[in-house]
C-alpha cells in the first residue's frame, strides 16, 4: 500500500508556510507538490532502508542467485524431457530415446523418464535399455493411467519377439539350413514368433511363396506382428511387388517413424526397382538418424554401388565389418558383400 | 474455507515486505520523497509507504504497480528452480521453503486498494492530468480493484502459485 500526502513533522503552532515543511529551517524549493528544502528533499528521496530490511533483501538476493544457478541444470533436463514426450507422441522413438538418455544422465531415478525410456526402447527393440529402465520403475506405483497403458502397450510390443517355447526355438535354430526339417517343425507349433523364425530361415532358401504363406497366417493371428511384417517387406521386394513392399514398410513406420531398419529397407526396395534417386533419399534419411547404424550404412553402400561410387561402397562395407567384430553378428556384411563385390545380381 | 486476510498476510509476510520495498524503490528511482514506510505489521493495512505525489503520471503508475512487477519477477525466479525440482521428484526441504517464499511474494504482487485509491486520486480525479492519462489509468485502477476483490476467492494465492509453479512449465513447453 502507498499513500501520498505532505509530511506533518512540525507542530501546527509554530508552522511557517514559507519554510520547508519538514525542517522549518530552510526555504522550500518551488515547483513540487510538497514544500521541501533541497536538503530535506534529497534525504527523503533516499529515505533510509532499515538494516534488517537490507539483510532481508540480501537474503532474497542470495535465494535468487541460488535459484538461478540451480535452474540451469533443471531447465536443460526439463527441455529434454519435453522433447522426449513430444517425440513419443509423434512416434519418433529414436529421438525420444536420445532425449531421455540426457534426462536420465542427470536424474537416473526419475519415474516418468524411466517409464518413457521403457516405451522408446521397446519400439526401438533395444532390449538392454528397456531392461535397465524396467528395473528402475518395476516396484513404483503410479496413478497415471495413460502412462501406464502406454508402457504396457510398449512392453507387449517388445515381448512379441521372444519365443515362449525355448526348446522348440532351439530345434528351429538347429534345423536352420534344412528346409525339410523346418517344414516338418512348422505344423508342430502354434506360436507365431516361432513360425516367423521358421519363415525367416526359409527366406534364405528363396521359397518366397512358402514364406509369404506362413507370414500371412501369422498376420491373421496378429496383424501387427513386427517380425512377420518385416519379413513380408523382404518377400514383396524379392518378388518385385515393390508398391506392396513399400506399403508394408509404411505400416511398420506407423509404429515407429524412426525405425532405421525399415527406412533402409525402403531404400533397398527403391534400388531394386531402379528408383535410385528415391533410394538415395531414404538412405540419407536413415544415416541422418544414426550414422553408425549398420542397416543405414548398408543402404548407403548399395546406393553408392549402383551410382558407380565403388570406393565409397567398399568403405561402407569395411565400416560394417568393423562394427561386426564388436557385435559378433555378420548378417549384414554377408548380405551386402556379394552384391557390391559383384558375385550376386541384385537387380 | 474462509481465512481472514490478515492471517494470510501474516503467513505470507515476506511478500508484504517485498511489496512495500518495491514501492519505496520505485519512489527512489523517480526521485520522489518518502515520508514514512511500514514494511510489515500484524494489522490492517499490513504495510504502507507514504510519499509525495509524483510529478508525472507514468511515475505515479509505476510507483503504484511497482510491486506487481518486482513481486511477480521474484516469485517467478525463486519458484522456477523449485518447481522444476518438483517435476523431477527431487524436491527437498529447501525447495519447499523456496516455493513458500515464491508464493508468498507472488501473492502480494497485486497492488492494494490503497494503491488503487492513490492512483485514482493522483491521476483520474486530478484536474492537471490529460484525458489520455485518465483513459490509460482507469482500467489499471479497475484491474487493481478486481485483484483486491479476487483476494476473497484466494486469487492472490492462486496468482502466486500460477507464477511460481505454472509459468515454469509453460516456459519449458515453449522452449521444447
Amino acid at each position: 500500500m502507498q499513500e501520498n500526502h505532505p509530511t506533518q513533522s512540525v507542530t501546527e503552532n509554530h508552522f511557517n508556510e514559507n519554510l520547508c515543511v519538514n525542517c522549518q529551517v530552510n526555504s522550500y524549493e518551488p515547483g513540487y507538490n510538497t514544500n521541501l528544502c533541497s536538503d530535506c528533499r534529497k534525504s527523503l528521496i533516499k529515505y533510509p532502508i532499515p538494516k534488517w530490511i537490507k539483510f532481508f533483501g540480501l537474503g532474497i538476493l542470495a535465494v535468487v542467485i541460488v535459484s538461478l544457478v540451480r535452474t540451469q541444470k533443471y531447465i536443460s533436463a526439463a527441455v529434454h524431457l519435453g522433447k522426449a514426450e513430444n517425440a513419443i507422441d509423434q512416434k519418433r522413438f529414436l529421438t525420444a530415446q536420445r532425449e531421455l538418455s540426457l534426462v536420465l544422465n542427470q536424474f537416473p531415478g526419475h519415474f516418468n523418464a524411466n517409464a518413457y525410456m521403457m516405451v522408446a526402447s521397446a519400439y526401438n527393440f533395444d532390449y538392454e535399455t528397456y531392461q535397465i529402465a524396467f528395473n528402475k520403475v518395476a516396484d513404483v506405483k503410479t496413478e497415471d493411467e495413460d502412462l501406464l497403458s502406454t508402457v504396457n502397450a510398449a512392453s507387449e510390443y517388445i515381448a512379441q519377439s521372444f519365443p515362449k517355447d525355448t526348446l522348440m526355438y532351439k530345434r528351429i535354430v538347429a534345423a536352420a539350413k534344412d528346409k525339410e526339417k523346418l517344414l516338418a517343425i512348422l505344423d508342430s507349433t502354434d506360436e507365431i514368433a516361432l513360425k516367423t523364425h521358421i519363415a525367416n530361415f526359409l527366406f534364405e532358401t528363396r521359397d518366397y511363396a512358402r514364406v509369404d504363406s506362413i507370414v500371412n497366417k501369422v498376420l491373421q493371428v496378429d496383424p501387427d506382428f513386427y517380425q512377420a511384417l518385416s519379413l513380408k517387406t523382404a518377400v514383396k521386394r524379392n518378388t518385385a511387388k515393390y508398391d506392396e513392399a513399400l506399403a508394408v514398410c509404411d505400416r511398420l513406420l506407423a509404429f515407429n517413424a524412426e525405425n532405421i531398419y525399415v527406412i533402409s529397407q525402403k531404400a533397398r526396395i527403391e534400388l531394386k526397382r531402379k528408383h535410385d534417386k528415391e533410394a538415395a533419399v531414404f538412405a540419407s534419411k536413415a544415416l541422418a538418424l544414426d550414422p553408425n547404424d549398420d542397416s543405414a550404412i548398408e543402404a548407403k553402400a548399395m546406393v553408392d554401388y549402383f551410382a558407380g561410387r565403388k570406393k565409397e561402397s567398399l568403405a561402407s562395407l569395411a565400416k560394417i565389418k568393423a562394427h561386426e567384430t564388436q557385435s559378433g553378428d555378420s548378417t549384414i556384411s554377408k548380405r551386402l558383400s556379394p552384391i557390391i563385390l559383384g558375385s550376386e545380381i541384385y537387380r | 474455507m474462509f481465512i481472514p486476510g490478515i492471517l494470510i498476510s501474516i503467513a505470507t509476510f515476506p511478500g508484504v515486505i517485498v511489496h512495500e520495498l518495491a514501492h519505496q524503490l520505485f519512489c527512489r528511482l523517480f526521485k520522489v520523497p518518502v515520508f514514512e514506510v511500514c514494511y510489515f505489521r500484524p494489522e490492517n493495512p499490513v504495510g504502507y509507504v507514504i510519499h509525495e505525489p509524483a510529478q508525472k503520471v507514468y511515475q505515479t503508475v509505476f510507483i503504484s504497480v511497482g510491486p506487481f512487477i518486482i513481486n511477480s519477477l521474484l516469485c517467478f525466479v525463486i519458484g522456477f528452480s523449485a518447481a522444476l525440482q518438483f517435476k523431477f521428484d527431487s524436491a527437498n526441504v529447501l525447495d519447499y521453503l523456496l516455493m513458500y517464499l515464491a508464493i508468498s511474494i507472488g501473492a502480494h504482487a497485486f497492488p492494494s486498494t490503497g494503491d488503487a485509491n492513490s492512483l485514482w486520486n493522483a491521476v483520474v480525479k486530478s484536474n492537471t492530468t490529460s484525458w489520455l492519462s485518465k483513459i490509460v489509468v482507469t482500467p489499471i485502477v479497475g484491474f487493481i480493484y478486481v485483484g483486491a476483490l479476487g483476494s476473497f476467492f484466494w486469487l492472490d494465492i492462486i496468482y502466486g502459485s500460477a507464477v511460481a509453479m505454472g509459468l515454469p512449465y509453460l516456459i519449458i513447453k515453449f522452449l521444447v
